[in-house]
């Protein structure tokens, strides 16, 4: 669908180099990364707004580099919104219609208007709309002239957690029946992981890993993608003989990981990979400490050997278990 | 402190409204009524009307287009253009006067005399010296006004389909548009007050070249006070009731 390859863009010593990025057509990708590492940049690239040094954009095999913003039929829904505030909801449907001179698809907007629960509104102007319809209003706006590629630009991160997880549920709805080819750009892990069926992590100008999303999420390949994904448990490992040794534990765990020996390597798991049991390998005996945050706790457990502490998904007993085949390395 | 910044509203107001009730002092109804049927004084408004609404029509022609390269493009001599717009308001208005006076005893400017318009002592070297007084000014308010629309709407525009003639149209000049008529009001308010320009420029002769401001200033060489007084009124009047409806303009963009 979307094919970039080595695409460059170089401003005030900033540089985002992308040596390839593919998005699917008919499915949802997510472009994460922390602030200033390029996603608006990116965004602006593929918008038309920004003209990239060296690089290719093809959009179904056509290459689209040198088309105007105009032409590349893309639906875009920016971080503010940007509904035009002097004309009503339907008006601000219609526009993209309008301005590519195209006859309204009547049933197409029905079923848009049926999904969305728009009609009510068409009537009103922006300045009276609450935040989630405004939203609405963004969303459909930018699918009315069935655009080939759905951009979002960090679209719901002014909103109420309730109202998200509406929207979220309506942008599914909508991605499903329309079979739309979504780029999502967030910094919302949540976010990302429940609306993209792909994701790429944008890290200092260049992606650093894409790939399916449950899977990058569960296994990331990279240090510094496991850290921007949160991940606690990354501990640097040395390739033995009978498996890896910890030095923050001092101790040799089997691992299905062949690591090089004495080499210093990094190796992650996930927390919901660590059995609470004892089974006379792999095991570190501890105590476990409750950190309270809102609607969320961080479970750290301290084994008694050992200089850091390890998430667990419960706390229960006095030992964990760290099966073999829960290590990953990362690079 | 409050006190100090009331007081100091007050005395502006106290100034300028005492000088304008200052001159009901000379005012006479019949001087009044003899002014609004002389065929002179006639001639004068509505040369002045007309005069004024040329050349703003004129200013905004080029204030509106350079007005939103000033706010949306960065390109070479930008800086300068900015700085060039208060140009008018540096020089007094007779030194204005002046270099157009100048400009038209070149070589250039005889050509242009010759071949297209006469504007030494002419209705046309109004329209131009209050044209080129005012133009700084609209473009001024040109870009302040389109400085107001969010350019994230017209980029959005864009996307969404729209080219840039077609984004302009709908999104920006009715998002601007309060904003460009208020800038067109006062371009007009103060053309209708241009004296020392079109002095110099344009002369002083009845029935050719006299406005209301050198209606004016004629009357007040002849010592007619009273004639002086209803024609600074109507003055007042025009110029006083295109900047209400300025403010009142503004303040709904606000």
């Amino acid at each position: 669908m979307i094919e970039i390859t080595n695409l460059k863009f170089s401003q005030g010593g900033f540089t985002l180099l992308i040596d390839h990025l593919h998005i699917k057509a008919h499915r949802s990708h997510a472009l994460l990364g922390p602030s200033g590492a390029g996603k608006s940049t990116l965004l602006h690239l593929l918008l038309g707004l920004k003209t990239p040094q060296q690089g290719e954009i093809k959009l179904q095999n056509s290459s689209i580099i040198h088309l105007p913003p105009n032409r590349r039929n893309f639906g875009y829904v920016p971080q503010h919104l940007a509904l035009f505030p002097h004309l009503s909801v339907k008006e601000n449907i219609l526009y993209p219609l309008k301005a590519q001179k195209r006859a309204p698809d009547r049933i197409f907007l029905d079923e848009l208007f049926a999904l969305s629960g728009l009609r009510p509104l068409l009537e009103r102007y922006p300045q009276s709309l609450s935040g989630g319809e405004k939203q609405r209003v963004a969303l459909v706006r930018a699918l009315a002239a069935k655009p080939k590629l759905l951009l979002l630009d960090e679209p719901f991160s002014a909103l109420d957690p309730s109202l998200k997880e509406e929207l979220w549920e309506l942008l599914q709805r909508l991605q499903k029946e329309l079979e739309l080819t979504i780029l999502l750009i967030t910094h919302n892990l949540q976010e990302a992981f429940i609306l993209s069926h792909y994701c790429s992590i944008l890290i200092e100008g260049s992606i650093a890993q894409s790939g399916e999303t449950p899977k990058l999420f569960y296994r990331p390949k990279k240090k510094n993608v496991a850290q921007y994904l949160g991940f606690k448990n990354l501990f640097e490992a040395i390739g033995v003989e009978k498996g890896i040794y910890l030095p923050d534990f001092g101790q040799t765990f089997r691992s299905n990981l062949t690591l090089p020996k004495n080499q210093k390597s990094f190796v992650a798991f996930h927390p919901k990979d660590i059995e609470l049991l004892q089974k006379g390998f792999n095991d570190l005996k501890g105590r476990v400490e409750i950190i309270e945050r809102y609607r969320y706790q961080l479970k750290k457990f301290w084994p008694n050997r050992g200089k850091k502490w390890i998430e667990v998904e419960q706390a229960k007993g006095e030992w964990i278990h760290i099966p073999p085949s829960a290590f990953f390395e990362v690079d | 402190m409050k006190r100090l910044f009331l007081t100091s509203a007050l005395l502006v107001l106290l100034l300028y409204g005492g000088l304008i009730l200052s001159i009901f002092y000379f005012f006479d109804a019949s001087t009044l009524w003899q002014s609004l049927t002389s065929d002179r004084i006639l001639f004068a408004i509505k040369t002045s009307l007309l005069a004024a609404t040329l050349a703003t029509l004129l200013a905004l022609a080029l204030a509106i287009p350079a007005g939103y390269a000033l706010a949306r493009y960065d390109f070479w001599g930008k800086g300068i253009v900015d700085t060039l717009l208060e140009f008018p308001m540096i020089v007094s208005p007779a030194a204005l006067g002046a270099i157009l006076l100048i400009f038209f005893n070149n070589p250039l400017g005889n050509w242009i005399q010759e071949h297209f318009v006469t504007f030494v002592f002419s209705f046309a070297g109004i329209v131009l010296a209050q044209f080129v007084t005012i133009l700084g000014v609209a473009t001024r308010f040109a870009k302040a006004a389109f400085e107001e629309v969010d350019e994230e709407l017209e980029k959005t525009a864009e996307v969404l389909g729209a080219s840039k003639s077609f984004l302009f149209l709908t999104v920006t000049l009715p998002l601007a548009k309060q904003g460009l008529i208020a800038t067109a009001l006062l371009s007009w308010a103060k053309a209708l007050g241009e004296f020392g320009a079109t002095l110099t420029l344009a002369g002083t002769m009845p029935f050719r070249t006299e406005t209301l401001p050198i209606a004016i200033y004629l009357h007040l060489q002849m010592a007619d006070i009273k004639g002086t007084v209803t024609l600074i009124g109507l003055l007042l009047l025009f110029g006083l009731g295109a900047l209400f409806v300025t403010k009142k303009l503004l303040g709904r963009i606000t």
